[in-house]
Order: C-alpha cells, then structure tokens, then sequence
C-alpha cells in the first residue's frame, strides 16, 4: 500500500530543496546576467506551487478520510465532525495553518512566475528568489517544528475533536482569506528588496507592485471581515471589535497596505515618492510577520492563539530578525542609492497622499504600541495591564479622523501643484449633504453625545465626496446624461474603483459609529413566555428543548421577536456542548434586516426556572461588513484597469534603433 | 515500493528544474531591461491621450505630464544595454542536486515510509479480517448507539473494556446489561465490580449494596462474597469482615484461584503493616523465581495504578520507570516514561531527573 501521507510528506520536504534552488539560483544569475540561471527561478516557483499542494491535499485527504494514522488528525479531527469541518480543520490548528501559509505563499510565487511576463527577467528573477527565501525559511519552520505529517503507530480509533468555537463556516474561510492578505504582502517585500539589491525602481517596478499590493490589500480586507462577522455571531458578545491583540494583529499590515496602496500610485504616475514606498513594502510584510508571530508563538493568550510552544516561538523570532533585521539593514545600506524622483507641491495629490501616509502609519503606530506595549511590560516588570478600548478610542481614533475628512479633498487635488480652493468648491454639494446629514441625526437624537452627528455627517462626506469625484468625471448633469454614461463606461477602471473603495469606507464609517452609539443591551432573567422590551422590539422567551447535532448535544431556547402586535421573527438560541472535548458554545439568535440586527443569547439558568438573557439591538451593523465588501469591490475594479493587462515588450533590435553605448 | 514513488517524484522535480536551464533561449532573445521601461512610458502615454480625449484631465495639466513621461521615455531609451555573459548552465545543473541532498536527510529524520494509511472507514471495514480489537469495539459501540437495548451488544463490549481497563465504561455496559437481561447474579456483580474497580479498588456503598443484593440471589457467588468482605473491611467493621473471609475461606476449595487473595487481606487485617512486609518477604524468599518475578510484577502494577490515581508524585514515577527496566518490560518502561514526562512537563527540575533517568535504563 502506498500511504498518501508519506507522499504529502515527501512532496513537503521536496519543496525545502525547491525553495533553496528557488532562493539562491536566480539571485545569483540576476548577479551575473545570466539568462537560463534567472528562468530557473521560473519553474523552480512553479514546482514549489505544484510540491506544497500534493502535500496540502495529502493533509486534506487524510483528514477527510479521518486518518488516525498522522497524529495532526488525532489531535484535531474527529469522525463525527461534517465534512466541511473535517476540511476547515486542516487550518484550524497549528501545523496545518502554516502549510496553508506556505501553499499561499507558492501561490503568489507561482503567479509572479507565470503573470510576471511584463517585468524586467532580472527583476522577476530576484523578485522569485526572495519569494523563494521566505519559503524556504517557512518550509523549515513547517520541516523542523510543526511538521503535520508525524505518524502514530499503532492509530488511535478515534481522534480528538476540532475546538469547538472554530466549527463555524465562517471561521472556516476566514483564515484563507487573511493569508492570503498577510502572505501577498510578500510580494511587495520582495519587490523591495530586489530593488534594494538592484539599486534601482524602475518604471516597470513601479508600475507593477501596486496591482499586486492590491489583491492582498483586497484579501486582507474580507478577511479581517469575515473573522469580525464571525466574533460577532459566534463569541456571543455582541461587538464587533475587541481591540483583541489578534484582531490588531491583522489590523496594522491593513492600515500600512492602505498606506502602501495609496503611496505606490505617486511612484506610478510621478516617478515619487520611491525610497517611501520601499520602506512601506518592508514595513507592511514586517507587520505581517510579527502578527503571524503574535498568533503563533503563544506569546498571547487568546481564543486565536492555539499553538503554545515556546521552541517554535524562538524559531519565530529568528525567522523576524533575519527578514524584519535584513531587509531594513539593506534599506539602510542601500536605499541612498535610489534616485528621488518628481517634485510636487504640498498642495497636490501627492501632498495629500503623503499625509493619508503619515496618518496610517501614525494610526498604525498607535495600534502597535497599545498592542506590545502591555507584553513588554509583562515581559519586562511581570505586571500584566490590560489595554482596551478606551486607549484605542482616545488614540486611533482622532488619528483616523483628519484621514477620513482628508479622503475626498484629496481625490479632487490635481497632481503636482493642486488648488485647494477649486476643490472644496467642487466638493461643496458633497459637504453641503453631509452636514444636513449631520444636522438630521442632530436633531433626531437630543440625547446623543456630539460625536453623532460629527460622526455620521464624516461618513456621508465619504460617501458623498466619492459620488461627486465620479459625478466630476463624468460631467454629471453638464452634458447629457448619455453623454455622462459614455464617459462613465470610458473612465478608467481604476479611477471608478477608487470612488468605490473611498463609499465603501463611508459605509463602514457609518455602520461603526451607529453600533457604538445607538446600540440597545438588554440583560434580564426571562421565564419561559416572559418578554421585554429591546429597542422597539419586543422579545418573547417561548421556552427551550433539547437539542441533538452530528457532534454536539445541548438546549436550544425559542424567542419570538415582535413590534407591536407583528409577529416578525421565530430565533434559536443554542447552548451546545461539544463532543468529545465536553466544550461549551452558544449559538446567537440573529433577527437581520438592512438598518439592524436583533442579537439574541440564551444564558445559563438562573433560580426559579428563569434563564438570563442577554438581548441587542445592534443598529446598521451589517453597514460594516457591507462596506468593507465594498471596499473589496473597489479593490477588484481596480486592478481590472486596462492598464495592469500591458504585456511584456517584445525583442525588437532590429526594428528599434540600438541607443549609442 | 513507496521510494519507488520517491525516486519518480524526485526524478520529476529535477527534470522540471533543468529542463528550462538547458532549453534556455540564447540570451539575445531576451529583450532588454529598458524595453520594459519604455513600455510602461509609452502605455502612459497613451492613456493620458485618453484622459484629454475623455476630458478627466485639464490641457495644461495633460501637457506638463506629456513631458514629464516623455522625457523619462527618452531617459529610458539612453540606457545602455547589458551584456550578455556566458550561461552558467553548469552551475545551475549542479544546483540541482541541492533538492535531493536537502530532501533525503530531512525525510529519513522526520517520515515513516514503512506506514501505511489508516482510513476510518476502510479500518472498520477490516475490523474482523485484522483481529482489530479497537475497531471492533468502536464497531459494537457505533451499532448500539443506534440500539441501545441490544443486550448481545453489551455481552461483547463489556468483557472487552474490561480487558482494556476502561472501567468506566465497563460500568455503563454492565448496567445496561442488568438492565436488558433477566435478573442474573453474575451480571449484577459484574456490574458491581466494575464500579469497583472504576473507583481504584473501593467499594462504594451503592456497590456493597449490590453485593448484599447478589448475595440474596445467590449466596455462594465467590465474586460477592469477596467484595461484601473486602466491603465490610474498608468500612472499619473488621471482626465481620473477618468472619465474612474466614467463612468463604471455609468454603473455597483448596485449589480456589482466590484464596492467595483472601489469606493476603486476612492478613493484611490482622497483621500491622510491617509485619505484613516481613511475612510477604518471607513467603517471597520461598517463592520460585518465576513466582517472586510474578510478585514484584503485581506490586509494581499496584504502583502504577496508584499513580494513575495520584499522578503528581515524582519519585513514585522515578521507581515505576527504574523497576519496569530492571524487570525487562522496556515497553511499559518506556510508556511509564512518557506518561511521567508528559505529567511533569511543565517541571524542569522533574524533566531532567526523569530524562537522566531514562538515559541510566536506555529506554529515552
């Protein structure tokens, strides 16, 4: 019998040896000039691609099948479990994460290789081989501390169980999603650190790096989404942020992407800006790592952190100061080599994409230092503080306000020397709404507190000052309105991505500041057929039963959610405990419509029969997820711009003349 | 036959590699590094024409841009080319055999070519054909989760959790077999041996109580008379338990298997402790050596059973390890080993006594 996980195993530590042919012969053929050494680096990233996933459907094959002969599904499968969480179980340990990890990371290699026509050969050579280092050092990582293909001998009949909290179809593509934002981000370090090697950015690289800092931008923003949707309706807490330092650990390689997003377009287009950019590229992969560090090492304890080791910690940690202490020493040697590009005035679009830059960092800086801050000291003094969000709220959020009132002027700024003046006056119905916006929730809500309004009126100027940049383009309502749709069709894609993204982020604006003031909570005792009051619902406990699924048992409790005498919505709230772990977990009850949830949570029992209850209404809270899909769809408009889809130039000597040497 | 498969994928992999290096195109092909430049530039060109064809960009601002673009174009082009230099084919050819001299060590170390796959499935499916007590207990424990009143079910897996000391569900198989049989003695005091010995060795008083009951059904079943006994003596009542062993003692025949078992609590009563040892040496020293080899086994399996009790005491692990290899079961030796490591893991003072200990019996 040929055992599948031996071959996954042996495909696994073929790709160690890929990825070191991978790192080192292209390097040095880009060194040399020599062409067939640079291709190497081609096939070499496809074969990796090709190597890690046999080894990842070996692992998948062998949870599907419940193998309790690969200690990796004893340990965290379970033959009751549906298929789905049989298959979300792969990444919902440990080792099996980072083979995904590194699976994303071939990926990316792989698509460099094969979409990569359009740059320079030396240029995509060393792009390939500092892909190729990173695997290398991941694969070693998977090889020497987390290997997911250890045997046991003799099997187990049965296997442990995957936490229960992680059998959720969110959670179970939240991870592929946020990999494939932390790992993309590889490839604008790669990028940079090739032009550090090559001392130069060219136009090309220039040109280049944004589209493919955009599809991780783009992935890391849905996965943050997803795992906040998930903490929203699985943890039962009802938010949808906890400043957790694993949620901010995916935050700060989004704020710097952002960042990054936005600074590769002055490189683009005025050749500026460069030396920044390089640094951006290293820092947002640096953050990346150190978040996978903060998940994986155990350094933190929380509901994500499921891998507590400190050998792999220390493996971690060399891995940071070998790629975070490198990469910055070669910025340090040899960025002074780069040449500074075009000028600009600070009033222009690059001046406002400068300081969009300097509030995200800032932003981001804030959000590191209240993360790593409290380990520090932990480590240092053994004092354990806690950070929360009242740090967060007084510090990141008036950073990211002058961004967001920023966002829209900027976009109205010409490049080089813009007119400040000329665009606030074409922004002026655009400030014009959002003020009545402002002055409406005023007046609606006397008791609210004066960041309501401000708050509200902030995202409908997004929304607003988006719609006025494409209602600009287009000349809307100056020509024809056929006209204007002509125009609208001929706008360059990346242009209408841009309003969108910018809308996207006015709605989610809107969904936060609505949840955290207007948001209902409710805690009672409820016997079975008691109500009361949530918001203008009202909420009936129609009683509980028992409850039986494929690996779980526990009480399921009936609600009914009226207003007035209209029977709206029949919830479930569960209690499951989990087999075979005896773990507990609740299900939200969730009553969705577009300007709220009602959020349901059956608690424990209390005396008298009565049950505690903690009851929400969470309004225009699924504007946050709304506007960061939003956000994703801008994202894809602009990186389907005619412009990434320029192909490689051809051999042309004997058509161009030769320049004089 | 499983490095038959190594060897192919090995084969591949390298053909893979080399193939691109060896059918290389002569480098002259390969256009050059400024051609790349002028692309992009010329592409920005081109769209800037359309955005003042679209109107999205004003005539003064369109024209400094031109330029700008313009002038980098021509930049671009004065860039002299790069040489090309002699392909260092060779060296990427011998490179090639990193993978191989990177794979093979790290697999020896870490993989297990000789194991094959365990599906769940197709392991249950061969239950019977491979004699897989496991299986075939998780087999009779799936069915009669589906029906649970199967009383044959309960037959099978109750002696089997017995065999495998998993006293706890021993306890529920027997219960479910009083429940389901006709009233039965045995069965009962199966039932109430199990949760005897699922209590380490004492009998609760629900347990006695089923003895007593035993006892009215059949009052010369060994197995009650034992544990009623032993019952009464772990309650303090010695003078009736005394008379409880003395009168099964009475009526056990001289080859009974439980009568060592019943002179040693006798005297385990009337003796104190270390009269008890003097007269265990004693009868030791008279032993045949597989005997006394017999002895020290059962007293190192009380030991062990103590510790799986009371698992946080270091030198009864440290003694359990060290009487297993001097013993010569270097299996259990070594489970005993595992088993203290992963009990004082967060121990390092425990950690390095155990481990030093393990490198003295050659069992780490």
């Amino acid at each position: 019998m040929i055992s599948v996980a031996e071959i996954g195993h042996f495909a696994l530590i073929l790709a160690v040896g890929v990825a070191l042919y991978q790192f080192v012969v292209p390097l040095l053929g880009a060194q040399r000039g020599d062409v067939a050494a640079m291709r190497a680096g081609i096939s070499a990233a496809i074969l990796q691609l090709v190597l890690i996933a046999i080894a990842f459907a070996a692992l998948v094959h062998a949870y599907v099948t419940s193998d309790f002969s690969v200690l990796n599904v004893v340990e965290n499968s379970h033959t009751a479990k549906p298929l789905l969480y049989k298959i979300s179980g792969v990444w919902g340990n440990h080792e099996g994460s980072m083979l995904l990890w590194v699976l994303i990371l071939a990926l990316y290699g792989a698509a460099v290789a094969v979409f990569g026509g359009n740059l320079p050969l030396e240029l995509r050579a060393r792009v390939l081989a500092i892909q190729g280092s990173i695997g290398l050092a991941f694969l070693l990582f998977i090889v020497m501390t987390s290997n997911p293909f250890i045997r046991v001998d003799p099997p187990p009949i049965e296997g442990n169980g995957l936490n229960p909290i992680l059998q959720d179809p969110a959670l179970a593509f939240h991870p592929p999603f946020l990999y494939s934002g932390y790992v993309g981000l590889s490839i604008a370090f790669a990028f940079a650190v090739a032009a550090l090697i090559e001392g130069r950015v060219d136009a090309a690289w220039a040109r280049w790096v944004r589209p493919w800092t955009l599809v991780a931008w783009m992935f890391l923003t849905v996965g943050i989404a997803m795992g906040s949707w998930w903490s929203y309706y699985e943890l039962g807490w009802g938010g949808y942020w906890f400043w957790d330092p694993v949620e901010n650990a995916s935050l700060m390689p989004w704020l710097v992407a952002t960042a990054l997003v936005h600074s590769a377009i002055v490189v683009e287009k005025r050749n500026a800006l460069k030396i920044w950019t390089v640094l951006l590229s290293i820092l947002a992969f640096s953050l990346s790592l150190v978040g996978t560090f903060l998940v994986r090492s155990g350094v933190l304890t929380s509901v994500h952190a499921f891998a507590v080791d400190p050998q792999r910690g220390a493996f971690i940690l060399m891995i940071l100061c070998v790629f975070i202490g490198g990469s910055l020493t070669l910025f340090a040697w040899r960025a002074p080599q780069l040449k500074a590009g075009g000028l600009f005035a600070p009033v222009s679009r690059e001046g406002s994409l400068v300081l969009n830059n300097l509030l995200l960092c800032v932003a981001c800086l804030a959000v590191f230092v209240g993360t790593l801050y409290p380990l520090a000291l932990e480590t240092l003094t053994g004092d354990k503080i806690s950070v929360g969000p009242p740090y967060f709220d007084l510090t990141f959020g008036p950073i990211v306000l002058p961004l967001l009132l920023l966002v829209p002027l900027g976009a109205f700024l010409a490049w080089k020397r813009g007119d400040a003046g000329l665009a606030v006056k074409r922004l002026v119905l655009a400030l014009v709404l959002a003020l009545g916006v402002g002055a409406v929730v005023f007046a609606l809500d006397v008791r609210g507190p004066w960041l309501a309004p401000v708050g509200m009126a902030v995202a409908a100027w997004l929304v607003f000052g988006a719609i006025a940049d494409i209602a600009a383009k287009t000349a809307l309502f100056k020509v024809p309105l056929a006209t204007s749709w002509h125009r609208l069709i001929g706008l360059p894609r990346s242009a209408i991505g841009t309003a969108v993204a910018h809308a996207g982020l006015g709605i989610l604006v809107a969904g936060i500041i609505a949840i955290s003031l207007w948001r209902v909570e409710v805690i009672v005792a409820l016997k079975p057929g008691e109500s009361t009051p949530v918001g203008k619902y009202t909420v009936t406990y129609v009683g509980e039963g028992p409850l039986t699924g494929p690996n779980y048992s526990g009480r399921v409790g009936t609600f009914t959610v009226k207003q007035g005498d209209e029977l709206l919505a029949t919830l479930h709230s569960e209690k499951r405990v989990f087999r075979p772990s005896g773990m507990p977990t609740t299900e939200v009850g969730l009553y969705q419509t577009w300007h709220g949830d009602v959020y349901v949570v059956m608690g424990d029992e209390t005396t008298g029969g009565a049950r505690a209850m903690r009851m929400y209404y969470n309004p225009f809270v699924n504007f946050i997820w709304m506007g960061a899909v939003v956000m994703f769809l801008g994202g894809l408009l602009s990186i389907s711009d005619r412009r990434y889809r320029v192909g490689a130039p051809k051999r042309a000597a004997g058509l161009q003349p030769v320049a004089a040497e | 036959m499983i490095w038959i498969v190594f060897a192919a994928m090995t084969a591949a992999v390298l053909g893979a590699l080399l193939w691109p290096v060896v059918k290389s195109k002569p480098a002259a092909t390969q256009a050059e590094r400024a051609a790349y430049d002028q692309a992009v530039f010329r592409d920005q060109l081109a769209e800037l024409d359309r955005d003042v064809e679209r109107g999205t960009i004003g005539q003064a601002e369109a024209d400094a841009a031109r330029n700008e673009i313009s002038r980098r174009l021509i930049a671009a082009t004065e860039e002299p080319g790069r040489k090309p230099v002699a392909s260092f084919a060779w060296a990427a050819i011998a490179a090639v055999l990193i993978v191989p001299a990177v794979a093979l060590p790290l697999y020896l170390r870490s993989g297990n070519p000789q194991l094959p796959d365990v599906p769940h499935a197709q392991r249950m499916a061969d239950a019977e054909k491979n004699g897989d007590m496991e299986a075939l207990i998780a087999k009779v424990e799936q069915h009669l989760e589906a029906n649970p009143d199967d009383l044959q079910g309960w037959q099978i897996l109750a002696p089997a959790y017995r065999r495998a000391q998993r006293w706890d569900d021993a306890v529920e198989a027997y219960r479910n077999i009083v429940r389901l049989a006709p009233p039965d003695a045995t069965n009962i005091a199966d039932f109430a041996e199990a949760q005897v010995m699922a209590n380490q060795g004492m009998v609760s008083a629900p347990a006695h109580d089923l003895f007593r009951q035993v006892l009215t059904i059949d009052p010369t079943l060994p197995k009650a008379r034992f544990y009623n006994a032993l019952a009464l003596k772990q309650e303090g009542k010695t003078d009736e338990a005394r008379a409880a062993f003395t009168a099964f003692l009475k009526d056990s025949p001289a080859d009974a298997p439980w009568r060592p078992m019943l002179e040693a609590e006798m005297q385990d009563m009337s003796a104190k402790p270390p009269a008890l040892d003097q007269q265990t040496m004693a009868n030791a020293s008279n032993m045949s050596a597989s005997d006394q080899q017999a002895m020290i086994r059962s007293m190192v399996d009380g030991l062990e059973q103590k510790l799986a009790a009371n698992p946080d005491n270091l030198d009864g692990w440290l003694r359990l390890i060290r009487a297993r290899s001097v013993l010569g079961d270097t299996d259990k030796a070594k489970a005993a080993y595992k088993k203290a490591l992963a009990q004082f893991s967060s121990n390092q003072d425990a950690l390095a006594q155990i481990s030093a200990l393990g490198k003295d019996m050659k069992i780490e």
